[in-house]
């Protein structure tokens, strides 16, 4: 092959590559009124797509905060490798030009009337609603817990933001200074980044061996129920490591109350109540939805998934079914599986591809296969990089890289890829 | 994760490397632009253009050695992290970035010099 031949064959294949994304550039020029209810990673990356997608039509979004958190960085900030500063942006920063931001919360929603209530009693008429609230962690619904409470009395909770995923880190600190009992685990309700409370154990293991104390602790894992992961292969895996670390796994038990000043911690188990000491307790709260959303008709009306407010939702469009111009996405989508920053990324941009092709008259056929994935830290240094759809199947994006071996190449990607990763999906740019 | 393409991948650079990108996308283009006008300088007799390539390639190999135990700690992670042949050659992969910034540093150096010394030769 000449130089010619060569330069020609590169070209070729250059736009190749490049013709998905002009089929996914094409535009409508509908001019509808849009609301988004929620800027935190669905609200931006659904403002910056749709924006560059429906140039004419009038953009609102909705939210109170102007910080943005990138949680999928909480975990580095527990095991003291992140300042709260590394995870913590300006929603102004990533919001595109042209659409508008009310700085207020979504106080009622009306999709009989098509209408939003701002927290400011702003009434907001749509076309089309994108429902990106995000969830409500109700730390009160554990008995005696409160978020003030996360960084006293032995108390960790990464959750709650990064001032608390400092705090959290501190705690665990103390707790290995101390030595005693930890307890772990997660709550029976939907949540967010599922993986989040095994890697908090598996780093304050790993922090405890590093300092030659892991004799001085005992770790305990209180798993909801039989599994610790829903994905069976990452159950049995995870599983097996925390039987080589020697850290406990305790089946269904549900945290119902805490004592701080006691610690003591109150399970829920099938036996009946178990009351467990403890020197520190990483604290997952219950999560549901925000109450603008719960009190509306949005939910699902039966099911599992009508009992803490999720927003129904069809599992390939993220359409509500009764309310056919009204989309969910991100934490608040009543759909399995769905509510980690990956999910978002894939997400958004079928029910933006959608939205563009139904208005500008087209079939629309975008399809969300419930992709998310969870970089599961499993100590300083390692990782396990999993990936799994809406059936549980692992689905790997790197055939070099196996989903359930230790890697650091998997921690490459949660310490240095994510989060570049992440600023680009809230700029509609991956 | 999946389906990134160019663009994406291109913007996740951007992301990433933050205010340091585009001054460090202007450094690789200057260094780029120096190797080659150092290589066609070497072409001429006498200039030294093999002994130019083989110092730049011992500094790139010397280099990446040193890398390959540094790149771990810039993930803030030991070398003791890497557990497997994907993780030792993704480490390799990753210190041949700094290392071939090195052996260009080291070509257009040993190119420069040659330049010199074939000028007093004249």
């Amino acid at each position: 092959m000449d130089r010619r031949t060569f330069l020609g064959a590169a070209g070729a294949l250059a736009v190749t590559q490049m013709m998905p994304l002009a089929a996914a550039a094409q535009i409508s020029a509908a001019k509808p009124r849009i609301v988004i209810a929620g800027a935190g990673a669905a609200g931006l990356s659904l403002a910056s797509r749709l924006r560059r997608r429906m140039p004419q039509a009038t953009i609102t979004i909705l939210d109170a905060r102007r910080q943005h958190f990138f949680q999928p960085g909480f975990t580095l900030v527990a095991a003291g490798l992140w300042s709260p500063a590394d995870v913590t942006f300006g929603n102004a920063e990533f919001l595109p030009q042209g659409v508008e931001w009310i700085a207020e919360a979504a106080a009622e929603f009306d999709p009989v009337a098509n209408v939003v209530v701002t927290t400011g009693s702003r009434r907001l008429p749509y076309d089309f609603l994108f429902v990106a609230t995000g969830l409500f962690l109700d730390y009160r619904g554990i008995e005696g817990m409160e978020e003030g409470l996360i960084g006293r009395d032995g108390i960790a909770s990464i959750y709650a933001g990064p001032e608390a995923a400092a705090a959290s880190w501190r705690a665990i600190e103390a707790f290995i200074d101390r030595g005693g009992t930890g307890l772990f685990g997660r709550p029976p309700t939907e949540m967010k980044c599922a993986g989040a409370p095994l890697k908090i154990a598996f780093i304050t293991d790993d922090r405890a061996r590093r300092r030659g104390r892991r004799g001085a602790v005992e770790l305990v894992y209180n798993a909801h129920r039989e599994a610790v992961f829903a994905v069976r292969p990452v159950d049995a895996r995870v599983k097996e490591l925390f039987a080589g670390r020697g850290i406990a796994i305790n089946p269904s038990h549900v945290l119902v109350a805490i004592d701080p000043g006691a610690r003591k911690a109150v399970y829920r188990t099938p036996a009946g109540t178990v009351t467990m000491g403890y020197d520190f307790i990483h604290v997952v709260p219950p999560m549901r939805a925000p109450d603008a959303v719960r009190n509306s008709p949005l939910p699902w009306q039966s099911g599992p998934l009508a009992a803490d407010g999720w927003v129904e939702a069809d599992r390939a469009t993220l359409r509500h079914p009764r309310f056919p111009n009204v989309f969910a996405v991100g934490d608040i989508a009543g759909v399995p599986r769905g509510k980690t920053a990956a999910s978002v990324k894939w997400q958004v941009p079928v029910v933006v591809e959608n939205l563009v092709a139904e208005t500008a008259g087209r079939e629309p056929t975008a399809a969300y296969n419930g992709y998310t994935s969870c970089p599961m830290v499993t100590g300083y240094g390692r990782a396990m990089l999993i990936e799994f759809d809406y059936a549980g199947d692992l689905t790997p994006s790197f055939p070099f890289i196996a989903p359930l071996d230790e890697l650091w190449i998997s921690w490459v990607i949660e310490e240095k890829g994510l989060k570049g990763a992440y600023r680009a999906m809230l700029r509609g740019r991956a | 994760m999946r389906d990134f393409d160019p663009v994406a991948l291109f913007a996740i650079l951007e992301e990433s490397l933050g205010d340091w990108f585009w001054p460090l996308v202007a450094l690789t283009v200057a260094l780029a632009v120096a190797v080659v006008l150092a290589a066609v300088r070497l072409r001429r007799p006498g200039r030294g253009g093999r002994r130019a390539v083989a110092m730049a390639i011992a500094a790139g190999a010397v280099a990446a050695i040193g890398f390959f135990f540094a790149v771990p700690v810039w993930t803030l992670a030991g070398i003791d992290s890497l557990n497997g042949p994907v993780d030792y050659l993704m480490a390799a992969a990753m210190a041949l970035v700094p290392a071939a910034v090195v052996a260009a540093l080291v070509f257009i150096a040993a190119a420069a010099r040659g330049r010199r010394n074939g000028l007093a030769a004249s």
